[in-house]
């Protein structure tokens, strides 16, 4: 059982308030929440190591002052962290419980200030799948997920340009480097990297049909073949790829312009492994699913792991991301 | 040409011509199946969505949702000012949400 699965925990966590946050950005960032950020988890369990990683669960006050800190799988372990930083907060200064009331640290560029409002987010999950072959054997325990983020327009180009009942159209290219390189990848026991546009093997093509069309509604049925390879071995990586097969359906609502359903299956295999997605000693070719779903309205704003690495011009980016280009 | 000549030749002009006979030669298509088949794993209309079902996380696998996460550091720490709670955070490469 995980930590945040353990009722014990959830139950805990009730005396706090929970939030959960990209450490990349918070580790590097130069603003005023990164920076205070990087003051608090200096005194943190990985504080002092200059280059190091500072993953892991925290406990600070408002102001940001540091309580307790620890980088654990153990439910156990987490517990008792949590339960000290209980009663270390209640010793804390009541200064040092509040906020500055001048305190400015909202951050300039967050990705999920480019949610797209009006166009299609999905939920994606992906998971090893069991050597049998039989979909009621039990699932592996470990699993990952992810958002998927379409514009409006691009959602649009789900659909052909004309709405007739037509035989094939194929998915435009920018959408299908989307799925193929920032979301079918192998992420399923922990961190990876997106595959790059020319990693893609050619005939990777995502096909849609228009199964029935009226008024209202378009229903379409998705079918497809992917693979991309990346082969450029570098410290801690191997040649690594992931070729999949795809199903799916989708139904547009015409006077909404949007979808109102959206279910895709992707089954196939993932070899090799990068620095951290946890294939070290899994470097053979297995066979691996993803299953993108509609995701709720007014779910959680969280952006794709891989956003970064979109071409969306509709992507407001950070200053130092844009300077690059 | 002797026999012996004439039949190597054949036997040459044989194996050139099963070298890219579109039998032996595997099309894009068919190099890409062989990359995601497995002798095991099949998707297709019957097994679509049992496929989907063993995919979807199990509500014992989502039991982290009973937790109200705010999605950033900064909104942890306006929440936690405004009702006097510390603040708990969950810092993870990548966005941790789904790292359960």
């Amino acid at each position: 059982m995980s930590v945040w699965s353990d009722p014990r925990t959830v139950k805990l966590s009730k005396r706090f308030v929970a939030c959960a946050d990209e450490v990349w950005r918070l580790q590097r960032g130069a603003d005023a929440e990164c920076l205070l950020f990087q003051k608090m988890a200096n005194h943190g369990h990985y504080g002092g190591k200059k280059g190091a990683t500072r993953q892991g669960i925290y406990v600070c006050s408002p102001s940001g002052k540091f309580i307790a800190s620890i980088n654990s799988t153990d439910a156990n372990k987490v517990l008792e962290m949590l339960e000290a930083s209980l009663v270390a907060w209640q010793q804390l200064p009541s200064e040092d419980k509040q906020l500055a009331a001048d305190a400015k640290f909202k951050p300039k560029h967050r990705w999920e200030d480019s949610f797209p409002e009006d166009g299609l987010v999905l939920n994606m999950y992906t998971r090893d799948l069991p050597i049998s072959g039989d979909p009621q054997s039990p699932r592996a325990v470990k699993w990952n997920q992810d958002k998927v983020w379409f514009s409006a327009s691009e959602a649009r180009q789900w659909l052909p340009k004309n709405l007739v009942k037509t035989d094939r159209y194929s998915l435009p290219q920018p959408l299908l480097e989307r799925v193929v390189l920032q979301h079918l990848v192998d992420a399923v026991k922990g961190q990876t990297e997106p595959f790059l546009p020319r990693d893609i093997a050619t005939g990777t093509k995502i096909n849609i049909s228009i199964t029935s069309i009226d008024a209202q509604y378009v229903k379409i049925s998705i079918h497809g073949t992917t693979k991309a390879e990346s082969a450029r071995p570098s410290k801690g990586t191997t040649r690594h790829g992931v070729a999949v097969q795809i199903m799916g359906s989708a139904t547009f609502n015409r006077g909404q312009s949007k979808f109102t359903e959206f279910d895709m299956v992707a089954i196939g295999k993932r070899w090799g492994k990068t620095v951290n997605n946890g294939r070290r000693k899994d470097e053979q070719k297995s066979s691996i699913g993803f299953v993108f779903r509609m995701a709720p309205a007014g779910g959680p704003r969280n952006p794709p792991a891989f956003v970064s690495s979109y071409s969306a011009d509709w992507i407001s980016r950070p200053l130092e991301i844009r300077d690059e280009k | 040409m002797t026999s012996k000549t004439a039949t190597l030749a054949m036997q040459t002009i044989t194996f050139v011509a099963m070298l890219f006979s579109p039998h032996l030669v595997p099309t894009i298509a068919q190099t890409l199946k062989s990359d995601i088949e497995s002798n095991s794993i099949h998707l297709d209309d019957s097994t679509y969505m049992s496929w989907r079902d063993h995919l979807l996380p199990q509500p014992s696998e989502l039991k982290w949702q009973e937790i109200s996460w705010l999605n950033s550091f900064h909104a942890g720490l306006v929440e936690a000012n405004q009702i006097g709670k510390p603040l708990l955070l969950w810092a993870m490469n990548g966005h941790p949400m789904g790292c359960t």
